[in-house]
């Protein structure tokens, strides 16, 4: 049985549902999830900050964060890494990834608390307008984006999964990037963006 | 004289900016000192406010500035397309009429303070009935919708019943020998652009800036002036990355409430709407629409004639217009040489949020009903359906009345449907695949089917001006200015491409400033309807035309020769049958006062023009239909579409994929649901409301046809909407052929397909 991220994730939160005794309807993809969860809670004290010493794109940054903060928040309003993309904060489109110890995450569904001590990657750290990395070329060459909202994350996906499989089929490509939405519908030529990006590097 | 970047796959001329995430959209834009915004919305469907009590929000600290309806100019909304919504509720008109009807926005110091101001904002209200089905909603005793606005018995009067008609549509009917009558219906569809929606606000004396994310921002910027009641030289509009951009930005009522906000706050406002707004509230969906349809033919599968009646639910507020209707009527128009046809659409009002403009534009709906219904008939007559579909589609030559004027085919590029359905034919191998009973295909509980649906749309199909200023700097750089939105259709890498094509220079030297209402206005109205290559593209090529001329005329001098002997070239200027050449860099150092050079163009689309801009194709489904789980899948689609000539392939392909692949979803996958209790959608996020993600895409072929329209800029058609409008219905074909059950609504999910097996509606 092949599971894509997507599915697995929807699996994971139905654990949720099932486990949390007497809570059938705390699905926290919801809102209604949601309320039921924070009613079982005590609303989120504005916790002291938090100090958190992550390496950010390769450079030791320090920052403090309540604990309450995502680590979308902290990237796009406390360090201006406006790459990351917001989309449904939720854990549902995969416009925030970001590589979190080389491994993609949703940085809307991690608090900053977490990544202390660990390296997380944003797509300011893949390349620059000078220096693009060989994804990054390869999706302006194949047109693998329209408007182009949801492509940071798709670059992230798609570099980790690089970087744990540089030589993958076109099947492999699709479930690496399941967990990422594109609504203008890019998704053939995402797939041989990656596909030819690995291409090139394992040709080089 | 050589030089062809038109007609050549070119990457975006933006695309650095896209991938390495230093594109600017609206809600990465932020200033010291910025409030954030909030709206407090409705949770009723129709309502009568009785109270708002701002005092506890007011009081809390960090809350600058809480408006409610008097506090609004209280002038009709939008004033693009129609005018009876208003800002906000409130003030004389206190009614909200759909779950999301604003009722009161905030600015506050920081997003927490906002959210939690607006929970305590008080509103009193006293439920009132209310209707969410356009089918009941105009019946005697059905509740007034629009409780008080003026539309008594929930239709809107002066439009509806509103049509076309050519012939004599009961004498055709008379000839038939087989009449078919079907019903179909087509749910909401919203766009579900993944960007969260916002805009910035911000004013510097007398002057308002708004950066949002607007295909429409001229209209927005007269919109603006007329509300605050300044000047339209006062307020400028900025849309730089849309972020999205499927027609879903023009009845926002938080941008006039931001900068209410931020005049009153004297502080730049960024408003940020939730994430389900892109779900519920936010009038960006697609109309929901029922039809009947009445198809007579001859046995040899000849229509003699078509009744179409339409039904469009407009939401609680006219809004958007009586246009997707009428637009809907044309998308059946313009595709049949039928004699005699008429269609009537009724536009009705419930208590849903008002449905706007969605990619495909009322064409989407019809073209279900009209797709399903001559399959359905082709099924009746025992033909293939392809044969159906090519005796009666309009021919390259036609000559036909659409709209009450005759229309001469030859001279808008033809009608590609009879290639459209020829190399969708060959590409699915329909000849020995397809049969009555299903394709060729998987054994056993799986069953193959092959499908397919006619497209036919308007692009551009109102009157509509653009302007385009070119500069040939003295460094030899082309600098282009437009007012053009960047929606991600490869707007800007068109119109540069058109540009260097027309004036001789290298793409890499010409440089494109767009989305803002400081730069010539084009199009005017917006960058919608598939209208930019066009009617941009005819200004952009216009105003190339012009500085080549002007480039040529300082050339002579610089070369010691006649402009008739020059011609252009990788951004040079060449002398006929010699050696010697300019760049324009010279020529342009060659004027006195280091002056550049100027090229202006100005394309007027007028009426006369607006209802020729045909676009036609086909799609061509291949699905499986597992009957034991009802799982569709789709294996393969084949795109064939005219765009006249194609400016920039691979974004063309890119346009026609992505419009499949979200015409996909509306067949299979995307299902909107509300609460009929409480009217409160249940399906107000990605991960209830299924769009395609990449594992729902099938293998894909899209076929450019290339029959020049000559009235655009190389012969090019608008075509960047048009594969949603066939997607679904090509779908719904396949699984009938597949299974044999004739679906009438869609999304067809695995639970309807075992339903209607159980109850032996298969083969």
């Amino acid at each position: 049985m092949r599971v894509s991220r997507r599915g697995l994730f929807k699996i994971i939160i139905g654990g949720v549902a099932t486990t949390a005794a007497g809570v059938t309807a705390l699905v926290l993809g919801t809102k209604q999830g949601r309320a039921a969860f924070e009613s079982l809670v005590p609303a989120a004290t504005p916790a002291a900050s938090n100090d958190i010493v992550m390496s950010l794109n390769g450079s030791e940054v320090r920052i403090t964060a309540k604990a309450n903060r995502t680590l979308l928040k902290v990237l796009r309003e406390d360090l201006s890494l406006t790459g990351t993309k917001p989309g449904c904060s939720n854990g549902e489109c995969g416009s925030c990834t970001v590589l979190l110890d080389g491994m993609p995450i949703y940085s809307c569904q991690r608090l900053a608390v977490e990544v202390d001590g660990h390296q997380v990657t944003t797509i300011e750290g893949v390349g620059s307008v000078g220096r693009l990395s060989a994804l990054q070329r390869a999706f302006i060459d194949e047109g693998a984006f329209q408007c182009g909202y949801c492509t940071p994350g798709f670059i992230l996906s798609a570099t980790a999964l690089l970087q744990s499989n540089p030589n993958p089929s076109a099947d492999e490509v699709r479930e690496g990037l399941s967990g990422n939405i594109c609504r203008c519908g890019s998704y053939p030529h995402i797939t041989n963006a990656v596909l030819s990006a690995a291409k090139g590097v394992n040709s080089e | 004289m050589s030089n062809p970047v038109v007609g050549t796959s070119v990457p975006d001329v933006r695309g650095k900016e896209r991938v390495t995430g230093t594109a600017q959209y609206t809600i990465d834009l932020s200033r010291p000192n910025m409030l954030v915004g909030r709206v407090v919305r409705s949770t009723y469907p129709n309502a009568k406010i009785l109270s708002i009590d701002t005092s506890k929000a007011e009081s809390l600290p960090g809350v600058k500035a809480v408006i409610t309806g008097k506090d609004v100019p209280e002038i009709p909304f939008p004033p693009f397309l129609s005018y009876d919504m208003r800002v906000l509720a409130g003030a004389s008109d206190s009614y909200v009429r759909f779950v999301g009807d604003e009722v009161a926005a905030i600015a506050a110091e920081t997003e927490e303070i906002a959210d939690a101001a607006a929970k305590l904002v008080e509103v009193g209200y006293q439920p009132l009935p209310f209707n969410l089905d356009a089918k009941t909603t105009t019946q005697p005793g059905a509740p007034d919708v629009e409780s008080s606005l003026g539309y008594p018995g929930n239709v809107q009067l002066g439009y509806s019943p509103l049509g076309m008609a050519r012939g004599d549509v009961d004498a055709g009917f008379a000839q038939a020998d087989v009449v078919f009558e079907g019903e179909y219906q087509v749910p909401p569809q919203p766009a579900a652009s993944l960007r969260p929606f916002s805009c910035l606000a911000e004013w510097d004396g007398p002057n308002l800036t708004v950066y949002n994310d607007s295909q429409v921002i001229f209209v927005r910027q007269g919109e603006l002036a007329d509300l605050l009641g300044i000047p339209t030289a006062n307020v400028r509009v900025v849309s730089q990355y849309m972020g999205g951009g499927f027609g879903e930005d023009n009845l926002y009522r938080f941008i006039p409430l931001a900068a209410v906000l931020a005049k009153k706050t004297s502080r730049p406002v960024k408003m940020v709407m939730p994430q389900d707004y892109a779900f519920e509230g936010s009038p960006n969906k697609r109309h929901a629409a029922s039809f009947t349809v009445k198809l007579g033919a001859k046995s040899d599968g000849t229509i003699t004639a078509m009744d179409l009646q339409a039904t469009y639910d407009k939401g609680a507020y006219l809004a958007g217009g009586a246009s997707v209707p009428y637009v809907g009527a044309r998308a059946v128009f313009n595709g049949y040489r039928v004699p005699n046809m008429r269609y009537t659409t009724y536009a009705v009002f419930t208590d849903n949020p008002p449905a706007g403009a969605f990619r495909g534009y009322g064409g989407v709906q019809s073209n279900f009903a009209v797709q399903s219904a001559i399959d359905d008939l082709a099924e009746k007559l025992g033909m293939d359906p392809t044969d159906v579909q090519y005796l009666n589609c309009i021919r390259p030559d036609d000559v036909l009345e659409i709209e009450g004027r005759p229309v001469d085919f030859t001279q808008v590029g033809g009608s590609a449907f009879m290639e459209a359905i020829e190399k969708g034919k060959a590409a699915t191998d329909w000849k020995s695949r397809w049969s009555a009973s299903g394709a060729a295909g998987a054994p056993g509980q799986v069953r193959t089917g092959l499908g397919m649906a006619l497209l036919t749309y308007g692009f551009g199909h109102k009157p509509d001006t653009a302007n385009v200023s070119i500069y040939i700097r003295p460094s030899g750089q082309v600098d282009v200015m437009t007012g053009t939105a960047d929606l991600g259709g490869g707007q800007p890498t068109t119109i540069s491409m058109i540009v260097a094509e027309e004036l001789g220079a290298r793409l890499e030297d010409v440089s494109i400033s767009l989305g803002d209402t400081n730069l010539p206005p084009a199009p005017f109205l917006g960058t919608f309807g598939s209208r930019t290559t066009f009617i941009a593209g005819n200004a952009a090529k216009l105003a190339a035309a012009d500085a080549r001329q002007k480039l040529l005329a300082a050339a002579a001098g610089v070369l010691g020769t006649t402009q008739d002997q020059l011609g252009t070239s990788g951004s040079q200027v060449l002398v006929n049958g010699s050696d010697q050449s300019a760049t324009f860099s010279e020529v342009v150092r060659s004027l006195p006062g280091g002056a550049s050079i100027e090229g202006a163009g100005e394309y007027v689309h007028t009426a006369q023009t607006s209802r020729s801009g045909f676009q036609f194709g086909a799609c061509f489904a291949e699905v499986e239909v597992n009957q034991w789980t009802g799982k569709i899948g789709v294996k393969k689609l084949v795109m064939a579409q005219d765009y006249g000539r194609v400016i920039n392939p691979r974004a063309a392909e890119g346009q026609m994929q992505g419009a499949a692949i979200q015409g996909l979803g509306y067949g299979i996958l995307e299902d909107y649901v509300v609460d009929a209790t409480t009217a409160q959608s249940i399906t107000r996020d990605w991960l209830y409301y299924r769009v395609p993600t990449i594992m729902d895409v099938p293998e894909m072929s899209s076929i450019a046809i290339e029959n020049p329209d000559p009235r655009g800029p190389f012969g090019a058609k608008g075509g960047g909407e048009s594969m949603i409008i066939c997607t679904h219905s090509a779908i719904r074909n396949a699984v009938a052929n597949a299974i044999g059950v004739r679906f009438t609504s869609l999304p067809i999910t695995p639970q309807m397909v075992i339903e209607a097996l159980k109850a032996g509606g298969g083969r």
